[in-house]
């Protein structure tokens, strides 16, 4: 049998749609999306019927759904209307059949409709046809648009009218979603998206029980989703971490008084120790994350956030470092943006942004700073020496991008305390001395592995204390560090896997040599590494080699501009073989013929000369 | 003799059946198939054509000198301030392009987000929208290969 009918025919068999009736694409929905159909709820209450598992939260089948709307009873259709990709609101037909009202600044279109469940309050106090909730909904992200897009000079989204669905949202626990309309197919990464809310804030669960006004939670949530759709403009490559980051810092950039972004801080800060700053998603940290992205601006300036962002934009997933999904990653972006706009590296940033969760010397929205959690111990030591015998252990392993603290009680019978830190290349340490109060950081002593706090004895034991910070602020999991305030420090060691992220990372000394993770030669070498090297035994320890001995000489290489050229010129044949192997190969091999043959002709005149 | 050798080939028989391989569920957690994953379900067996959903409706072997491919379309979902919203949702009816050395084939995905299909051993780039995949197809074999169609911002 002809191979090309043989597929043709499997294909063909497969893809023909399920010959199902009407009644069973209602149920095969219903089901889906936890709804009952009547003949099941019949069914169950007869024999019990096997329910479909939905899928987790809310799931929507949004593209299946639209396709064969027009098949579905009209029954099916007023209950799964809200799933369609695009919202059909309740008592419509179609995404586009709701009414409509196009904001004054002209920048969005709002979607509503007057019939329950989706309806907002119909309220009309000026008789102009619209409900007055339509009207405050367009005028807050009318002024949402004004601070984000023209004040703040971000890009607005790549559309004329951006819309915005009001449907309940209740049943799903969500304030809103920003949802892409499909991923880009082509080299323009900028995907137009549209956005869902609540259609009235009003419930408890969204005011948090009448601490927050509707208003209020409609606005912060106006601020947060759309710039998630100034993200997806920006690049459909976002990585989710970052822009839940920047969506919700910017809830406060835009509404300064509500607030309620503080109330996820307690979500991360006192876990900061294992919820890496790029970590996966999970138990809202995600949102709790927003004070990174203060401490930065408070660092450089409120551009830095935004630099990054149009950094993002310049970039592809096909030459950049990407997450296990495809989605470019983050941290490597702000670095460059930091390194190349500021002068500064996202190590140092993040060093001196788990530096102020001790301090606390905030220096914006100052008025705010108590809403923010107090940084919490990881152990607390009063018996001295501490050892490595003590409890807890001196020594911690922290994954990328984290920090923990460690907290010395004071007492008469130790004067001077002195702390010894050993720690892996990734690991960054300081000390805090608070006493009456007033906090101020213990310089490092010659050689930075050690720290000497003096009048320590007469501190008070209740009030004051020192503590020591350690950082890993690399994008490498498992950097250790030990202490102890004898000198007693164990051994370390710099971790050998590559860097956790999805994408590899790590090539030092190139990447101090061109100044850059993204530099595009350094993405050959990485690709070269994870292609050619980690493939096989020899080229891992190979690898587990090179992450030993490099970093240190990064470093020198990084402080040193005039021996980045050089670095650059030893490297050149390394990068030309990566990037034409088979020519490579020819010239080792014509090397080797000739190395051979100057080696044979030799020995023929040694052979010569003792006949 | 003949009781030993009837007793070998009984013992073959039964070692044969114990060892014969039997359909395994997989699901996909958002970034990869894991056994007994939650949603983006389908029943997996050596041989034979996958089948998309928590149980096996049909057995359809695969033809001979073929593997299976089973391509997964999903929408990303992430955050959730009151409640978490993450996960991947199925996408279906979206086109799926597959290139071998010297073929292309296209389909849709159906109701499930599946695209599943017989072909010939070999390497292929597996294409949604703008994302190609690089996957190799096993004699047998199934190839189960993810690909993200769109993302979902929850909150």
């Amino acid at each position: 049998m002809d191979i090309s009918l043989l597929l043709r025919t499997v294909l063909l068999s497969l893809l023909l749609p399920a010959l199902a009736s009407a009644a069973a694409l209602d149920d095969y929905y219903l089901s889906q999306f936890n709804k009952q159909s009547k003949l099941n709820k019949t069914l169950s209450a007869v024999v019990g019927v096997e329910t479909v598992q939905a899928e987790r939260c809310r799931t929507p089948l949004y593209r299946s759904l639209k396709r064969d709307w027009s098949s579905l009873e009209p029954a099916t259709r007023q209950v799964l209307g809200k799933y369609v990709a695009r919202p059909v609101l309740s008592g419509q037909l179609s995404d586009t059949s709701a009414p409509t009202y196009n904001s004054a600044g002209g920048h969005f279109t709002i979607h509503y409709t007057r019939t329950l469940p989706d309806a907002p309050d119909l309220t009309d106090a000026d008789s102009d046809g619209v409900p007055d909730w339509v009207e405050r909904v367009a005028a807050v992200f009318d002024q949402v648009y004004a601070t984000e897009v023209t004040s703040m000079g971000y890009r607005p989204p790549p559309v004329t009218r951006y819309d915005i669905y009001l449907l309940d949202l209740t049943g799903d626990s969500a304030y809103g979603f920003t949802t892409d309309d499909g991923a880009p197919s082509g080299s323009n990464l900028s995907v137009v998206s549209y956005i869902e809310i609540d259609k009235a804030f009003t419930d408890p669960m969204f005011t948090v029980n009448g601490r927050y006004t509707s208003d209020q939670m409609l606005q912060v949530t106006a601020a947060h989703e759309f710039h998630h759709a100034i993200q997806f403009g920006y690049n459909y490559y976002f990585e989710f971490w970052y822009a839940e980051v920047t969506s919700t810092w910017m809830e406060d950039e835009v509404y300064d008084s509500v607030n309620q972004l503080y109330s996820y801080l307690p979500k991360y800060v006192p876990v900061a120790g294992s919820v890496s700053l790029n970590g996966p998603l999970g138990n809202n940290s995600e949102y709790g994350r927003w004070i990174f992205n203060r401490s930065l601006v408070e660092g450089h300036s409120g551009a830095v956030v935004r630099s990054a962002w149009e950094k993002l934009g310049t970039l592809s997933p096909g030459s950049s470092p990407t997450t296990s999904t495809g989605d470019i990653q983050m941290t490597p972006v702000l670095d460059t943006v930091i390194a190349n706009s500021y002068g500064s590296t996202l190590s140092a940033d993040f060093f001196g942004f788990a530096r102020r969760i001790y301090a606390r010397d905030w220096t914006s929205h100052t008025g705010e700073v108590s809403q923010i959690p107090a940084h919490a111990n990881t152990g607390s030591y009063s018996s001295y020496p501490v050892t490595a015998a003590s409890l807890p252990a001196p020594s911690v392993t922290l994954p990328r991008y984290t920090f923990v603290f460690h907290k010395f009680v004071p007492t008469a019978s130790v004067p001077t305390l002195n702390i010894w830190v050993t720690k892996t290349s990734g690991m960054q340490s300081a000390v805090f001395k608070k006493s009456g109060g007033a906090v101020s950081e213990v310089a490092a002593n010659v050689g930075g592995t050690s720290y000497t706090v003096s009048g320590f004895g007469g501190m008070s034991s209740v009030n004051d204390e020192v503590v020591l910070l350690i950082a890993n602020t690399t994008n490498v999991d498992n950097h250790q560090a030990n202490f102890s305030t004898d000198g007693s420090g164990g051994v370390v060691q710099d971790p050998v896997t590559a860097a956790a992220g999805g994408g590899g990372g790590g090539c030092f000394i190139a990447t101090a040599a061109y100044g850059s993770y993204l530099h595009p030669k350094v993405a050959q070498l990485r690709s070269f590494r994870d292609r050619y090297l980690m493939t096989n035994a020899p080229g891992r320890l190979f690898v587990s080699l090179y992450y030993r001995v490099s970093p240190p000489i990064a470093r020198v290489i990084a402080g040193h501009e005039w021996m980045k050229g050089g670095v650059r010129l030893v490297l050149l044949p390394l990068v030309l073989a990566v990037q034409h192997p088979a020519e490579a190969l020819l010239l080792i091999l014509m090397l080797a013929v000739v190395a051979g043959w100057r080696l044979a002709r030799r020995q023929r005149f040694v052979v010569e000369e003792s006949l | 003799m003949r009781v030993l050798l009837l007793g070998i080939l009984c013992a073959t028989a039964g070692l044969g059946f114990a060892a014969s391989p039997s359909w395994q569920g997989f699901g996909f957690d958002g970034s990869g198939f894991t056994k007994g994953g939650a949603s983006g379900v389908i029943q997996v067996r050596d041989g034979y054509l996958p089948v998309p959903g928590k149980s096996v409706v049909r057995e359809d072997q695969l033809p001979e000198a073929t593997g299976a491919m089973a391509v997964f379309c999903f929408q990303q979902r992430s955050g959730g301030k009151l409640r978490p919203q993450g996960g991947a949702s199925p996408m279906a009816g979206m086109l799926v392009t597959i290139t071998g050395d010297s073929m292309t084939v296209a389909g849709r995905t159906d109701a499930s987000g599946y695209l599943v299909l017989a072909l010939p051993p070999g390497s292929y780039d597996v294409r949604l929208a703008g994302v190609t995949k690089k996957w190799v197809v096993d004699k047998q074999k199934t190839a189960l290969v993810a690909l993200r169609g769109g993302k979902r911002m929850g909150d």
